[in-house]
């Protein structure tokens, strides 16, 4: 496993003005608007599973505004970044909120109109994979942080695993390898799920059993 | 386990999944389909999951969207800090005074201090503390710690031990913009009052 900076931020000895000074607040919001969407997919590997990533994104977006001025090298921002996702998922308490309205607009994304019949044949397919994101979701939050990781964020749209190596601060073979055995491990979990016995209902032994 | 033991099948249909396969891979995945016709079937289903778990990636991080930096003015408008000594404390004869400010600089309300890491999310209260202060006196704000003054004791639940509740203060300094007094007007209403020159030494604001 890759080593872990435990602080993102250099000595303030050794930093200037950092990128605060130079960006305005739109390059600054736009520097935000350009990072979140895997900013959250890195809270989502690492967050405790009864966290609430909206809070959590609150925090890393605040953090990232406040301590622009420790970081120097925009092309640094990445890892930077990252850094302080991990340290505020590892840091959440144990709030719950339903987050249910985006997930929402993203469900109904999914489902494009078109004839009664495809309607309801793109429906269930929905359902399928929607059922099986989920069982793959679960098995890869089960995943060791160096497998997870990579996994979740290759799975952002528009994430090129180079993207995904320049985050995880790692060579893309690295990446690439990583990839490769976290998707056999999820993939043999689900196998593993899916050879166990199904758990009976109480009361439904069977006659010999009984007898 | 070792990464050597990734089968030369997964790392294939893994580089097609992501859409790096080269004209190399696919002839050598061909391969090995011919030998083996449900490498096909494989590679369709890896796929089928890589989409599935981009969905529901997807579905999770959509809140991304609703969460944009804070502004500036959000970020201004939170160094400003009342900080009521006199009147918390009641130890001002005269009516209570309270002061608020504006930092230009290190103050109190702009912290330095870095972004939580791994080490000081589970740091106790009392290292956290002594962080604190010695950030404090790096940064030239920090002067000293006063006695601590015990405010009531009793009996701990155990029985045994005494309960202390105690006050502990520090004695700090910052460079302000302005500073504002809270008065009350000819008819006693309570106000801020900007304060036009400095009030004197600190024993002042006790």
């Amino acid at each position: 496993m890759e080593r872990m900076d435990s602080n993102p931020t250099p000595p303030d000895e050794h930093v200037s003005d950092g990128l605060s000074s130079t960006l305005s607040p739109s390059e600054v919001d736009s520097l935000w608007r350009e990072h979140r969407r895997w900013v959250a997919a890195v809270i989502l590997a690492h967050m405790p599973r009864d966290a609430d990533l909206e809070d959590l994104l609150q925090d890393v977006a605040l953090l990232m505004v406040r301590s622009l001025h420790t970081l120097n090298d925009l092309n640094a921002i990445r890892p930077w970044l990252r850094t302080i996702a991990i340290n505020t998922s590892r840091s959440a308490g144990r709030k719950r909120k339903v987050r249910l309205r985006m997930r929402r607009d993203v469900e109904d994304l999914d489902t494009m109109s078109g004839t009664e019949a495809g309607v309801i044949a793109a429906e269930k397919d929905r359902e399928a994979r929607l059922e099986r994101g989920r069982r793959l979701m679960e098995a890869a939050q089960g995943l060791p942080p160096a497998y997870r990781e990579p996994l979740i964020l290759r799975a952002v749209r528009g994430m090129s695993q180079k993207q995904v190596a320049e985050v995880l601060d790692l060579p893309e073979t690295t990446v690439e390898t990583r990839l490769v055995r976290a998707r056999r491990m999820v993939r043999e979990q689900i196998e593993r799920e899916d050879a166990m016995p199904e758990p009976r209902a109480a009361g439904s032994l069977s006659q010999a059993e009984l007898a | 386990m070792t990464e050597s033991m990734e089968s030369q099948e997964d790392i294939l249909i893994s580089r097609v999944i992501d859409g790096r396969a080269g004209a190399e891979d696919l002839r050598q995945l061909s391969a090995l389909a011919q030998a083996d016709g449900a490498v096909w079937d494989r590679l369709a289903a890896a796929d089928a999951d890589r989409a599935a778990l981009a969905l529901a990636v997807e579905r999770e991080i959509a809140v991304a969207e609703l969460i944009e930096a804070p502004g500036a003015d959000e970020l201004e408008h939170e160094p400003y800090r009342f900080v009521g000594w006199t009147g918390w404390m009641g130890w001002a004869a005269a009516a209570a005074v309270v002061f608020a400010w504006t930092i230009t600089g290190s103050g109190p309300g702009r912290s330095n201090f870095p972004p939580p890491t791994v080490q000081n999310v589970s740091l106790s209260a009392d290292d956290a503390l002594a962080r604190y202060i010695e950030a404090s006196k790096a940064e030239d704000r920090f002067i000293r710690e006063l006695p601590k003054v015990m405010i009531e004791s009793h009996l701990a639940a155990d029985g045994r031990a005494t309960e202390v509740t105690y006050l502990r203060q520090f004695v700090e300094k910052a460079t302000v913009d302005n500073l504002y007094e809270l008065s009350t007007d000819e008819h006693g209403r309570p106000g801020a009052v900007r304060v036009s020159s400095p009030i004197g030494s600190s024993s002042q604001l006790y």
